[in-house]
């Protein structure tokens, strides 16, 4: 996943910021039961109140031969318990008014409930029921069986994006499990069964490790007391051991992909670039070059040269393991000499940034500007029960509560010298993977053509 | 154990909304003093994309890098972002919308990129040229997408012609013909005294909000001399089906037929039956006949009209390609029943306690509230908003299925499909 409190647009010098500099983004706490479940608890002005729950395990956790297992569990945690069996979980929640979602990650399984706060500890009851007791039969088995296949149709085989999705993954990590995406192939998909699904859930579904988080107009005590009534009796259970393989550097190599596609009508191109994790230096780096409209390579690529780059930016993606995936993407017009505007003007634009600009003062003022941005885009993310929960998502992939609600401290902490060093390794590094997609069927292919140097 | 205290009670809507004027302009406020942030939307009223005389114009002015004043693009940008600013404009076929997010403090800021952007809107050639070339691009792109290009095809097939209702092409024909000119006087054009009206939200102080709606009036022309209304918008071809060929692995289904629009004293009830029949999704009529049970689509929903001069009711589906026929035979045959014999009792109560719930958990964050506020703003009056529940908690079976029958003719949908198809 992205990391999101960081790439999206916005903000700087004021009184705010400021006014943020020694203070938490939420009012928040943290708690933990005795059974090791994690809590974390949001005030929020709001009508509604959000319920996330976060397991630790997801797709690079899956057994050899049945990955996706994780994500196909995520499914089948909608069809029900003793208690609420069947559909009914999801109906109440739907007779409730409420909003009901769930995704898998390669490090994390994520589901999701809003609903009018009167509702909240009917929500509670029915996600801790479903912690420990969750129930389903084979015709729920194949029901579910055959939505996961309509949705690797759907996303995969069926989109012209799907395809290439899993090509750009497989290259990336030739070793490590993030090397196919978390709905598996469809080989893994015919081999999940009953007994193996559940033991998957009877593995990892267990208090101590979980996280569940709450959004919303709630007191912290009373809050604590209903989350204890609800999940307080459950058990803790002995966890496995979260075995990951280290993928290789294989530095100086780069794979390049090639898609022509008669439902392209421009040019995209992307870069990916093994990158570290959890690095708040690396976040903002990645920012200041391509963040937002103001970022570096906007500026440049967008507004300076505006030969037919209609937008760029960079994307730091985060994850639990080394080495991460950073991006850098550049959407073109068709007819455009894609080895000239793109590639040379990037290795040209390369050049001069590290060579001289890196170390003058018009930098330095860039940097503390896109630090200021940051810390505004986080304080207006603040808003609603939703971005409070997915905020603490990031608990999933190895920052701790603090880190997260202190976020615009760590931001502010980060010098001009750890950016530098983040930019310089990561302009310095050859791409593992290009993608390089085009419109098909073009008058003129030979614009698309381009060196692999 | 939990007591199922609330399997059918609704929810009771209690937002302290206010009305009160700034300025003379009509604004709803909620005010919360222990938040960061302050929101303003300004509403034109009939004032959006289906109003304007060159088509195009506010959504090409809408994606461009813009300066104002002294500043470029680029600086403007920066300005806004200093000053912690978002501001946006957000044009609907009904409305053209600008909201402003701020820290309380900066409000005064706010106020001076608006004034500069009314009065000394700067676009440079290269950032229009770019901004055109990439707003083409967008609607070249949607040609090739089978759900846009269904949709396309729909507006010819289900409706008459209507300023609601342009195709890609034609956009595309308009967009290229704009100018920056064009841009400027679009603002001076849509953003006048006698169209607006606010909502004000967050941590606010009644004293800067009024000097801030004072300015911003006296940057707005008095009386606008765009359309005062639209016609409504009829539909054509009812009770006929039509493919449209293109090799895709999922066909687009469209339907549609008459209904009221959403100002309709009877509108409540409609709106609740709709829900039953393909509004709700994963627990509707067609949800379960069409998905749940047969697996003949990957998805259905249907929806009461959103748009202010728009009545139809109308429907989505996607299924695969030897499925489409029968997918169509069991929509047809859902709808007939469930005009014919109306929702049942439990339908009903389970509806009610969901629209409810629904409606209070959009009062989360100041977008979301922003957002249902100011489409509540236009239309209706406050007591109307305030009631929202009451009115569906009031709704009696009988009524329901009354206005479903004296509204709704299953005999009259139109549906027009996009695939791979003799």
């Amino acid at each position: 996943m992205i990391f999101s409190l960081y790439t999206q647009p916005l903000p700087a010098t004021s009184p705010l910021v400021q006014k943020e500099k020694k203070m938490s983004l939420f009012n928040a706490k943290h708690f933990t039961l005795e059974n090791g479940l994690q809590i974390i608890m949001i005030k929020q002005i709001s009508q509604a109140v959000a319920v996330g729950v976060l397991y630790r395990v997801g797709t690079a956790d899956d057994p050899e031969g049945l990955t996706g297992i994780s994500h196909f569990l995520e499914h089948m945690m909608f069809r029900g318990t003793k208690t609420y069996p069947s559909d009914v979980f999801k109906n109440k929640i739907a007779s409730m008014g409420g909003y009901v979602n769930a995704f898998t990650s390669f490090d994390i399984t994520f589901y999701e409930t809003r609903v009018p706060l009167p509702a909240l500890e009917e929500i509670l009851h029915m996600e801790a029921d479903r912690m420990v007791n969750l129930e389903y039969n084979q015709s729920d088995i194949d029901a579910e069986l055959k939505a996961v296949k309509e949705e690797y149709s759907m996303r995969i085989s069926g989109s012209s994006s799907g395809p290439v999705e899993e090509i750009l993954y497989r290259n990336m990590y030739l070793y490590h499990p993030y090397g196919v995406l978390p709905i598996g192939y469809p080989q893994h998909i015919n081999a999940y069964t009953r007994d193996n699904a559940f033991a998957w859930y009877k593995k990892w579904y267990h208090p101590n490790n979980a996280t569940l988080i709450i959004a919303g107009d709630i007191e912290f005590e009373p809050t604590l007391e209903m989350v204890k009534k609800h999940f307080g009796d459950l058990k803790k259970a002995d966890l496995p051991e979260r075995k990951r393989v280290t993928e290789p550097e294989l530095p100086d190599t780069t794979r390049y992909i090639k898609q022509a596609n008669d439902r392209f009508a421009s040019v995209t191109v992307e870069m990916h670039y093994p990158s570290p994790n959890r690095s708040y230096a690396h976040s903002l780096a990645t920012y200041l070059l391509g963040g937002d409209s103001l970022s570096l390579f906007y500026e440049y690529f967008v507004r300076q040269e505006n030969k037919g780059i209609q937008s760029t930016g960079w994307s730091y993606h985060t994850s639990l393991d080394s080495p991460n995936m950073t991006t850098l993407y550049f959407s073109v017009s068709p007819f455009v000499n894609v080895q000239e505007v793109v590639f040379d003007a990037y290795k040209g634009y390369k050049k001069q940034l590290l060579s001289t600009y890196i170390d003058s003062p018009a930098f330095k003022e860039k940097f503390e500007t896109a630090k200021k941005r940051i810390i505004a885009n986080m304080i207006h993310d603040t808003d609603g029960t939703e971005n409070a929960t997915h905020a603490f998502i990031m608990t999933g992939y190895g920052y701790s509560f603090d880190e997260i609600n202190q976020g615009a401290e760590k931001i502010e902490a980060i010098t001009l010298e750890d950016v530098k060093a983040e930019i310089k390794k990561l302009l310095t590094q050859t791409p593992k993977v290009v993608f390089i997609g085009v419109p098909k069927n073009t008058e003129t292919p030979e614009l698309y053509r381009v060196v692999m140097d | 154990m939990l007591p199922h205290h609330s399997e059918t009670k609704a929810y009771h809507f209690n937002v302290d909304v206010h009305e009160t004027k700034f300025a003379q302009v009509k604004t709803w406020t909620i005010k919360d003093p222990t938040s960061k942030l302050l929101h303003i939307r300004l509403v034109f009223k009939n004032a959006g994309q289906a109003f304007e005389k060159k088509r195009g114009a506010l959504q090409l002015l809408n994606s461009a890098d813009f300066g104002a004043g002294s500043m470029d693009a680029y600086h403007f940008q920066e300005f806004l972002m200093n000053h912690q600013l978002l501001l946006h404009f957000k044009p609907s076929n009904d409305d053209f919308v600008i909201t402003l997010q701020t820290p309380p403090e900066n409000l005064k800021y706010g106020l001076q990129a608006l004034t500069l952007i009314l009065t000394q809107l700067k676009i440079e050639a290269g950032d229009f040229k770019r901004a055109q070339e990439s707003l083409l691009l967008s609607y070249e792109q949607a040609k090739l997408e089978p759900r846009s290009l269904a949709e396309d095809h729909a507006k010819d097939f289900l409706y008459d012609p209507h300023p609601y209702l342009v195709k890609c092409d034609t956009m595309i024909g308009a967009i290229k013909t704009l100018t920056i000119q064009d841009l400027k006087n679009v603002l001076a054009d849509h953003l006048t005294q006698d169209r607006l009206c606010a909502v004000v939200l967050g941590n606010y102080d009644a004293k800067a909000i009024e000097s801030f709606m004072q300015s911003i009036k006296a940057l707005c022309k008095p009386v606008s001399d765009l359309p005062k209304s639209l016609p409504t918008l009829t539909l054509r071809n009812q009770g006929k089906t039509k493919f449209f060929p293109m090799k895709v692995p999922q066909s687009i289904v469209l339907f549609a037929m008459k209904a009221i629009p959403a100002t309709h004293p009877d509108a409540p009830a409609l709106y609740l039956f709709n829900s039953v029949l393909g509004g709700n999704n994963m627990t509707s009529r067609l949800w379960s006949n069409i998905r749940e049970d047969r697996g003949l689509a990957y998805f259905v929903k249907t929806m009461m009209p959103a748009s202010r001069y728009a009545e139809a009711l109308r429907g989505i589906m996607g299924t695969g390609t030897d499925q489409v026929d029968q997918a169509i035979k069991i929509t047809k045959e859902t709808i007939h029943t469930i005009i014919s014999k109306g929702i049942t009792e439990k339908e009903l109560n389970f509806e009610k306690r969901h629209l409810t719930g629904e409606f209070l958990t959009a009062f989360d964050s100041l977008e979301q509230m922003s957002a249902v506020l100011g489409s509540y703003i236009t239309d209706f009056n406050l007591d109307q908003l305030k009631e929202h529940n009451h009115k569906i908690v009031a709704l009696s079976l009988k009524e329901v299925n009354r206005v479903a029958k004296e509204y709704l003719n299953d005999e009259t949908i139109t549906f027009c499909i996009l695939g791979n198809h003799e």
